[in-house]
Formats: structure tokens, sequence, C-alpha cells
């Protein structure tokens, strides 16, 4: 086990300088220019001429690239166009907020898409299992963004039990984590739904009941266990959609994350915090796949990296 | 079984939304503010559209920096409320006869937060500083006239300039000529952005960029003390989340108000919406090179097409004042030349005079979410010119594309017309002209985008920047406005109006025209 995840790690290097270099030329080839968004429309051409200098922006791509990959590895990331702060602190300062806000977002949903998701299975065509299958369904459909400025306008304007947006305590987190959450309780509780209903059909089961086993054993040991594995695969996937949903999260609830920055980032042809930000990413992914393939050796005994 | 159960499921929500028809709407509540007692109440929290991305003064080209930054430091001239300029950190002044020499005499009594004393040296320092290459300035056009600066003893100064140049102490007052201590700079470097050091009313406490920026009130400030003593400003983009936190009671100011939220945010109970006047012109310039748009009577016949009232009221919901000049009248020297009436017969009747009695095809490039409304004010524009048999087609560019796409220079330009707006920061006429419809600034030079090329006006354009005569100048700048509208080069359309909201606690605040929104004056009632 520890060597395939030393492999995997060392695989992840190649990975992430294709991202990298990846990154530079699409950044670059988007039409628009630093420089002369930063000086503004009415700027002179000699005026732009002197930020494209300043910022290194007049050299030959290649030189550009040579000179960003030699700081990358020393660890600098280069500094902003627009704040010129360092790269890494901007990114640190924000990632924190997304990876807070993703965890919550993610811990509410898998809790609560695998419990609706067993009882719905195991209680198949009742009440709840209609149900909740029903409010899955609009939960899937439902724009984040939207349903953001619904949860705010109703808790916070109306009743005026949370701060409609922001940052900074626990109750900051509540909206913007519920709105975050919905899509992927959604998925997951249907996905848990049809793999434990799958699994319920299976000999084993019948083995197990007819041992005189409780049932809460039997569903949770036996049952939940052996359909853990495509819910797995489906929360690791959604991890990387909640990277994405973050943005809008974010931006509706003024959450101050790593989507709200790169998304200013992209607008502003910010090229060093885009990279940064994508090389983040790229790395949180990469680090989320290795962390599903390990779970599903913990939950499988059957499935062996050696 | 399922069926049955999905019976009921939809009976219920049809139900449920029947009855959410009849419900009324949800109330309001009558006071969003928490219960906080009037003599503790002392601070002020500002929710802005944009984040400020930098707060050294002299890196600084947008309106939220600058608002920030107008706290922490001053000027050496600023403006009154009538737009004469008038003493800051400098009490007075002297210019010589050229035009060449600017004297100013500074007051004695200012330190800056660091305890660096300002004076003489200081004013030569920054200006220095200004006119480096090495130092990230972006708007060098506000100070690249200047030359040197001298110091003459501690708290006289004298700024020699390359060339005479009238609107000098105008542009003295924009927020990104301040003064910076020596001393920070020394300091932190490239960091100042992050370590502002100035002399104004408040001072940087703390900030997290993205998410808040805390001021404090500078308690050796020179000029009169300010009564709140804790500005925060929290960057939100997004409007709908800038209201919600406004009427939840998060925040007591928000600015950008979009204009259709006024009447109705203006009905809230414990609000005070401002509508207040801009500078900031909005027109569809025109490539006068191609034709047919290199005939005069086309350009004044698509100015006669438009309804421009019509666009102000009903799509900025009066969040606007149709253009009746190049200059808007809280510029100097601004000369009422029009407005262009609408008439659709009358353009018609142009257009077939220049023997385009069919119309022709134009490309209408626009951005979208950089100007009020833009987009929709592009797709009424393009009806406007639909009537007289202009066939519009739309192109809406995200706005660093479609910024590349304008400044292309004439042979490579691809542009028919195209919306922009221009908001200088200061309130002399020569900001706004020159830069505009002096043929030399065509791009990739200036901003002359239209490619707009008439000598006389450009005579008229070089006399106004290099007089210094008061007179010669409002003679000079008002037959180039006339002859401007006679040209037409831009289809004139409004300036924006500025929405601001607050709690109706609060007073003092100061809006100016260049869309800054000021609280040194600020104070709370209850």
């Amino acid at each position: 086990m520890t060597n395939y995840v030393i492999k995997r790690l060392l695989l992840a290097v190649p990975v992430l300088f294709g991202v990298v270099i990846l990154v530079f030329f699409m950044v670059r080839l988007t039409p628009g220019d630093p420089a002369v968004i930063m000086a503004g429309e009415q700027a002179s051409e000699a005026e732009i001429e002197l930020i494209r200098v300043q910022l290194k922006l007049d050299q030959p791509l290649h030189i550009q690239l040579g000179l960003f990959l030699e700081n990358l590895i020393q660890g600098d990331l280069g500094r902003s166009t627009r704040s010129r702060a360092p790269v890494t602190s901007e990114i640190m300062t924000r990632f924190p907020n997304t990876l807070i806000l993703m965890l919550t977002a993610m811990a509410i949903a898998t809790l609560v898409g695998v419990t609706t998701g067993v009882i719905s299975a195991v209680k198949q065509y009742s009440f709840f299992d209609a149900a909740a299958m029903f409010v899955a369904l609009i939960g899937i459909s439902m724009p984040v963004f939207w349903l953001g400025l619904l949860l705010m306008l109703y808790f916070s304007v109306n009743l005026g039990l949370l701060p409609a947006a922001g940052s900074g305590t626990w109750k900051h987190l509540i909206l913007p984590s519920i709105a975050l959450a919905t899509v992927p309780t959604a998925i997951i509780s249907r996905m848990t739904r049809s793999s434990v209903l799958e699994v319920l059909r299976q000999d084993y089961i019948r083995t197990a009941r007819s041992k005189g086993l409780r049932e809460n054993a039997v569903i949770i040991q036996h049952a939940l266990k052996n359909a853990i594995i495509p819910v797995i695969t489906v929360v690791g996937l959604q991890a990387g959609t909640l990277m994405g949903g973050a943005v809008l999260t974010e931006s509706v609830f003024n959450w101050p994350g790593l989507g709200r920055l790169m998304v200013d980032s992209i607008l502003a042809r910010d090229y060093p915090v885009v990279q940064g930000a994508v090389l983040l990413l790229a790395v949180v992914f990469i680090f989320v796949n290795l962390l599903v393939d390990i779970l599903y050796a913990l939950f499988d005994p059957r499935i062996r990296y050696d | 079984m399922l069926k049955k159960w999905i019976l009921v499921l939809s009976l219920v929500l049809v139900l449920g939304l029947l009855a959410g028809c009849d419900e009324p709407a949800p109330d309001v509540p009558d006071d969003a503010d928490p219960d906080v007692p009037a003599d503790v109440r002392d601070t002020l929290i500002v929710a802005q559209g944009t984040d400020v991305e930098d707060l050294d003064p002299h890196g600084i080209a947008s309106t939220p920096a600058a608002i920030v930054t107008e706290h922490i430091f001053d000027t050496l001239v600023t403006h009154d409320d009538d737009f004469n300029i008038v003493p800051r950190l400098a009490t007075d002044w002297e210019i010589s006869d050229d035009g060449l020499e600017y004297i100013f005499e500074l007051r004695d009594d200012v330190v800056f937060t660091d305890g660096t004393p300002f004076n003489a040296e200081v004013v030569k320092f920054n200006i220095e500083r200004l006119l480096d290459p090495e130092t990230q300035v972006l708007l060098r056009s506000y100070i690249n006239m200047a030359d040197t600066a001298e110091v003459i003893d501690e708290h006289t100064v004298k700024i020699n300039l390359k060339y005479p140049h009238a609107p000098f102490l105008s542009r003295l007052t924009a927020a990104s000529n301040a003064m910076v201590s020596p001393a920070a700079v020394e300091q932190y470097g490239e960091d100042l952005s992050r370590n502002p050091i100035g002399t104004g009313a408040y001072m940087l406490s703390d900030w997290v960029p993205g998410t808040e920026l805390v001021l404090e009130r500078n308690p050796d400030y020179w000029g009169p003390a300010p009564e709140i003593s804790t500005i925060i400003f929290r960057p939100v983009p997004e409007d709908s989340t800038r209201l919600a936190m406004l009427e939840a009671g998060d925040v007591d100011v928000i600015v950008r108000v979009p204009p259709l939220e006024y009447d109705r945010l203006s009905g809230v109970d414990g609000l005070n919406v401002v509508m207040a006047p801009s500078t900031r012109a909005i027109y569809v310039g025109i490539n006068v090179t191609v034709d047919p748009l290199d005939d005069v009577r086309v350009r004044q016949a698509l100015n006669h097409a438009i309804d421009k009232e019509e666009i102000v009221e009903v799509i900025l919901s009066g969040a606007g004042r149709p253009l009746d000049s190049p200059l808007l009248p809280e510029m100097f020297p601004y000369r009422q030349v029009g407005p262009y009436e609408f008439d659709p017969e009358k353009a018609r009747e142009l257009l077939a005079e220049a023997g385009y009695p069919d119309g022709f095809d134009l490309t209408f490039h626009h951005p979208e979410g950089r100007y009020l409304m833009d987009r929709r004010i592009a797709e009424a524009i393009q009806g406007y010119l639909g009537d007289v048999g202009v066939n519009v087609t739309l192109e809406t560019m995200e706005w660093a594309a479609y910024l590349a796409f304008i400044r292309k220079p004439i042979e490579e330009t691809e542009t028919n017309i195209f919306l922009l707006g221009w908001g200088p920061w200061i309130f002399d006429g020569d900001q706004m002209l020159y830069p505009m419809f002096l043929s030399e600034q065509a791009p990739p030079a200036g901003s002359n985008y239209g490619f707009y090329e008439n000598p006389l006006v450009d005579e008229y354009l070089i006399e106004g920047t290099s007089t210094t005569d008061p007179d010669e100048r409002t003679a000079a700048y008002g037959s180039a406005q006339e002859l401007i509208w006679e040209d037409a080069p831009w289809i004139f359309l409004h300036s924006e109006e500025q929405i601001v909201a607050m709690n109706d606690a609060l007073g003092g605040v100061r809006i100016l025209p260049i869309e800054q929104v000021l609280f040194h004056e600020a104070y709370w009632t209850r």
C-alpha cells in the first residue's frame, strides 16, 4: 500500500507539470491584455507599454515560461498583476475558506445523502422513499444561484435569523454550505438508494438474515458496506464538482474563497494568480482521487494495490 | 403503490403552488437594525461592488480603490462641492506666467501616521516616484506633464512642467497623485500596496483581501477629526447580495444599486436611497473611417434615430441624463450644444441625402455588465436604428477581449460602432476632450477609438490645454464642443447617475460626481 501511494504521488508530478504548461498557454492565448485591463480604457499605448515591460509581458512566450518554471521550482508563484501581492499569500488567504465550505457541504451531503438513500432503499416504495426521491430530483435540478438567493431572502432578510452573506462566524457558514450541499446530497442519496437496493437482493444478505442477525446489523454491516463503493466514487467526483459549484455559492454569499478569486483573476487576466489557483486545484483533485482509491481498499479487502 | 404516492405528491405540489399565489408578499422587517445604543455607534460598514486591489495610491486606477485611498491619503489640492480647486496639503500656490512653474506653500502641521513629517522633501520624493518609469503608475497621464520638483524651503516646493498644461492643478486633485510616506516606501517597497502610510483622516488597521478592509480614525489627523471611528469596507460583487445585506442590516451603506431596484428600495423603511449625478458619459463610438460612417450626415442620422430620453426613463429607470454636449455640466468649461432631437423622419431624410434611402448593415460591439444596463441599451439601439432602416447585428463581448478588440490600430481595426463609457477622475474638460477627440490620440496611442480627425478641433484642444488663461480656455473648448457635436463622431447617449443606499440614520456622506463616496464628514443621528 505504501509503495502504491508513493508511486501514485510520483505519477502526479508529470500530471501537474502538464497542467502548469497547459494553463500557462491557455491564459495567454485568451484574447485580452492584463496591462490594458489594469490601465483602463483611457490609457495611452505608451503607458500600457510601460506596464507590459514591468510585468515582463513584452518578453517572448518561451522566455516567460522559462522564468515562470524557474521560479515555480523554487516555490515562488510570482506576484499578482492586479494586487501586486505574492500569489501564494493571495491563494492561501482564500483556500482555507473554500476548504471549510467544501468540507462542511461534503459532510452534510454525505451524512444526509447516505442516510436518506439507505432508508429509501430499505423502505422501497414507501411514502418516505417517494418523498425523498422527489425532493432529491428537485435538489438535482435546482440552480445553486437561485436557491442561495431564496435562502438569503427568507432566513436573513425576512426572518433576520442568519447573516445574509459574508464570513467570520459559524453562522455565516450555514446558508452557503446548505446551498452548496443540495446538489451532491441529492446525487449521493439517489446513488446510495440504487446501490443498496442492488445489494439487498444478493444471496449473502439472505444468508445474513437467515443467520438471525438483527435487521440493523444486516443493513449497516452487510448491505451498506458492500454498497458503499459506488457511493465513494460519487462522493469523490462530487468533491470536484463542489470546487466548481463553490464559485457560484461564493459569489452569492460573498464567501471569500478561491472560486471568487479565480473568476476575478480570469476576468482581469491576472495570469500568475490563475496559474497558481489552477495548480492548487489540480493538487486537490489528485489528492482526492488518491484518497478515493485508498478508501476502496479499506472498504473492500478484495481490492489490493500491490 | 408508487403511482399512488406520485399522484399524492403532485397534488400537494400543485395545491402548494396555488396557495402560494394567494399569500401576501413577505413583509420586510420595519427596522433591520440591531438594537445598538446610539452612543456607542461609531462604526460604519460599507459594501462596495469590487474588491480593492491595491492601496498604494500611485498604483491605482479603479474607483473602489480611490474611495479607500482618499480616506488614508491626502493630495496637495482638492475640489469643493462647486468643483473649484481648494487647498488640502498645500495652502497656497502660484503659477508662473509661462505656465511652466508651480510653487506650492505647504501645511507645516502635518505628520504621516508612521511619524514622518510632511514637507517639501516629501512632495519632491512623491513627484519623482510618480515619474519614475520603474514605479507601477497606472494613471501616468495624470502626472507625466511634470518634469522635476525642487525644494525651495522646508514648506515650499516648486514643480516644473515639461510643457504648459493648464489642467495641471486639477490633475493634482486625482487620488492617484496623493502623497505617500517616503519612509514607508523605503521600508515596504512593493508591499506598500498592503501597508499604506498616509496623512489622511483614517489609517489602515486590518485588511483581509476579499473579506474586509478596516480603517481606524487617525488620532493625529491635521484636519477636523471625523465622527466615525471605524469604517469597514466589504467587497460584495453580487448586486442582489449587496441589497440583501443592506436590508438585513449587515451593512450600512451600499454603492452601485441597480436602477431597477431604486423605486422598491426607496419604499423600504429605515433606508435612504440617493440618486446622484456622475460624470461618467456613455456613448456609442463610431469608426469614422469606414463606409458609410465616414459621411457626417449618416452619423447625425444615427444620433437623431435614437430616443435617449426614453432609454434613460425606461431602461435606466431615470438613472441618467441625456448628453447635450461632449462635456458634462460639472466639468470646466461645459457649453450646452445639443441635444440631437429624437426625429426618425429627419434621420431617414439624412440617410437618403447621403445616398442610403434603404439603409445599410452595421455591426455593434458592446460589453456586458460593465455599464449600467449596457446589454439592454445596446438592444434598444438596435431597435431604434432598425426603425430607420439601419440593420444592426449585436456582438456581445467579454470586457477584456472587448478592450483588446477596440484598441486595434487603424490598419487592423474591425469596428463599426461600439458602446463605451468614460468617467474622468477630475472635473477639467481636458481629460474628456483631449484623449477622446484629438486626432493623434487614435489607437494605438490613445482613446480616440473611432479615429475621429478634425484639424480645427485639434487646434482648439491643444490651445485649451496649453493656455492658462481661463477665458481663452473657455472660448477654445466652447468652439471644440460645437464642432465635435456637429461632426457627431459618437452617438451621444447619456451620463450615468449613481445610486447609493444607506441606513437613514446616517448623515454627512459625500457623493462626488467622479463616483467617489466619502465618509470624512459622516455621522450617526441615532
